[in-house]
């Protein structure tokens, strides 16, 4: 298994993508090259720019070097046409075990549900803002660190 | 080969959903026991509670922005007991908001407020800057000890500040805290009970929403799931929220100006709220656990005010059958 991981690695960085999370022998993610590894990821993602690679942004750390919340990169996937009421196995797990979701199947209302009303608006405010950048190519203003300046939001 | 993808997809996407919850969840409050029973019954005047306790009764009268200041002739009137007991809630306060608020930024965050009503957000801006003045004030002598070395709060150090004398039921459960190897141990979890039930006593003597909160976080980190009552034993910093809104309804001030508001305001930037109920609703607690949440507060009160909260801390039996 993990030699099939390292050469599923290798391929991915001859063939020019990000790979799988690099480790140093012991297994731990020393944060710099984790931080430097999702930056990438991040890049790569927003230059596919289709709602499926939005959603791998909500998804993995990647989102986490930008400033946008993995909720406003789930609500402007779906934006982008991401199927996103479509059921989705796991919100049964979490109704079984948390007794959360369970009216729900879609991944859109469930994420909702998981949000603070307050937390849900700057989704929201962010989605828009998002879209707005997508639409006139600024990569540059999407990938603004998530500790940048502050206003983005108006 | 197709079942084993499928499989690690679905423990993916089940991995990458509790991670993100985590994540979105922010602050967790994870607090490990520390100590030993040596040292809490060591009551020195060294200790970074007690170090605490000097430097915020020292300050927090003289707060009037944040605290109505009482005037002497009225302190003079309350009994010695009330007086120590209303110190104590101001220290547990003073170093609670303080402890997680040491990295501030003075700069108002515009952003995170950007999508309140304009009379809200100046609403907001103004609690702000009035309880960063405060915490200017009133943070900065916070001894480090009080933090563990992962930077995270010490209970059974909160438990103490809010305590009055080694008799205090606060007192004797942060020993006890300060005792356990581990937070879900179920051989001491019995201890545990009597005396949450002991502080309960105490607490509903003239309910505090700061104190209840305290209860609801030993009640979510104390024990196994259930076995402090309904509910315990999840780590979710929304349970505490349930006591404290429980404090409110028993007639605790959780006006604009109190105490587990200023916290909220320091420490989550829910600030401008008329009072905790909107801002927990609006801030802290998942829509989707609202109703049950307040169905939850609705019965603790129920509980509180009929039986005085006998036997809210006792193990939910399970279903027959269930193993």
């Amino acid at each position: 298994m993990l030699r099939a991981l390292k050469t599923l690695q290798a391929l991915a960085r001859e063939l020019g993508y990000p790979g799988i999370l690099p480790t140093d022998a012991s297994g731990w993610q020393r944060p710099e090259v984790r931080d430097e590894w999702a930056r990438s990821e991040a890049l790569a993602l927003l230059a596919d720019g289709t709602p499926e690679a939005l959603l791998g942004l909500s998804d993995s750390i990647a989102g986490n070097t930008t400033h946008y919340s993995a909720e406003a990169w789930l609500l402007a996937a779906c934006d982008l046409g991401y199927p996103c009421n479509m059921p989705v196995a796991y919100t049964r797990g979490w109704c079984v075990q948390y007794g959360m979701g369970c009216d729900t199947s879609g991944r859109l209302e469930f994420t909702r549900q998981l949000s603070t009303p307050r937390q849900w608006r700057h989704a929201q405010a962010q989605r828009d803002e998002i879209l707005a950048h997508l639409r006139n190519g600024r990569i540059d203003a999407l990938m603004r660190p998530a500790d940048g300046a502050p206003g983005g939001g108006g | 080969m197709k079942r084993w993808l499928a499989g690690a997809m679905f423990a993916f996407g089940v991995l990458a959903a509790a991670g993100w919850l985590l994540l979105r969840q922010g602050r967790h409050e994870t607090w490990p026991a520390s100590g030993t029973a040596e040292a809490a019954a060591e009551a020195t005047s060294s200790s970074p509670a007690r170090q605490v306790a000097a430097a915020t009764s020292a300050s927090q009268p003289d707060d009037g922005a944040i605290a109505p200041r009482m005037s002497a002739e009225v302190r003079d009137a309350v009994p010695a007991g009330i007086r120590e007991r209303s110190a104590a809630r101001a220290r547990l306060s003073a170093a609670w908001a303080c402890l997680d608020a040491r990295d501030l930024d003075p700069g108002a965050p515009t952003e995170i407020w950007s999508t309140l009503t304009p009379e809200h957000q100046r609403r907001a801006e103004q609690d702000y800057a009035q309880v960063i003045a405060w915490a200017e004030q009133n943070c900065r002598d916070l001894p480090p000890e009080l933090l563990e070395k992962d930077g995270r709060l010490s209970l059974p150090d909160l438990l103490a500040l809010a305590s009055t004398a080694p008799d205090d039921p606060h007192w004797q459960l942060a020993a006890l805290v300060r005792e356990r190897k581990q937070t879900h141990d179920p051989a001491s979890v019995d201890g545990v009970r009597v005396a949450l039930e002991a502080l309960l006593r105490s607490a509903l003597v003239a309910p505090a929403a700061e104190e209840m909160q305290l209860i609801g976080a030993l009640v979510s980190t104390q024990g196994p799931p259930d076995a402090l009552g309904q509910g315990s034993g999840a780590h979710w910093d929304v349970r505490r929220m349930v006591w404290a809104l429980a404090a409110c309804d028993l007639g605790a001030d959780c006006g604009p100006r109190s105490p587990v508001l200023v916290q909220l305001c320091l420490q989550s930037l829910l600030c401008g709220y008329p009072n905790l109920e909107s801002a927990v609703i609006d801030g802290v607690w998942p829509q989707g656990m609202s109703a049950t949440l307040q169905e939850e507060r609705r019965r603790l009160v129920q509980r509180l005010r009929h039986t005085g909260g006998v036997g809210v801390f006792d193990p939910v039996q399970q279903p027959p059958g269930g193993g």
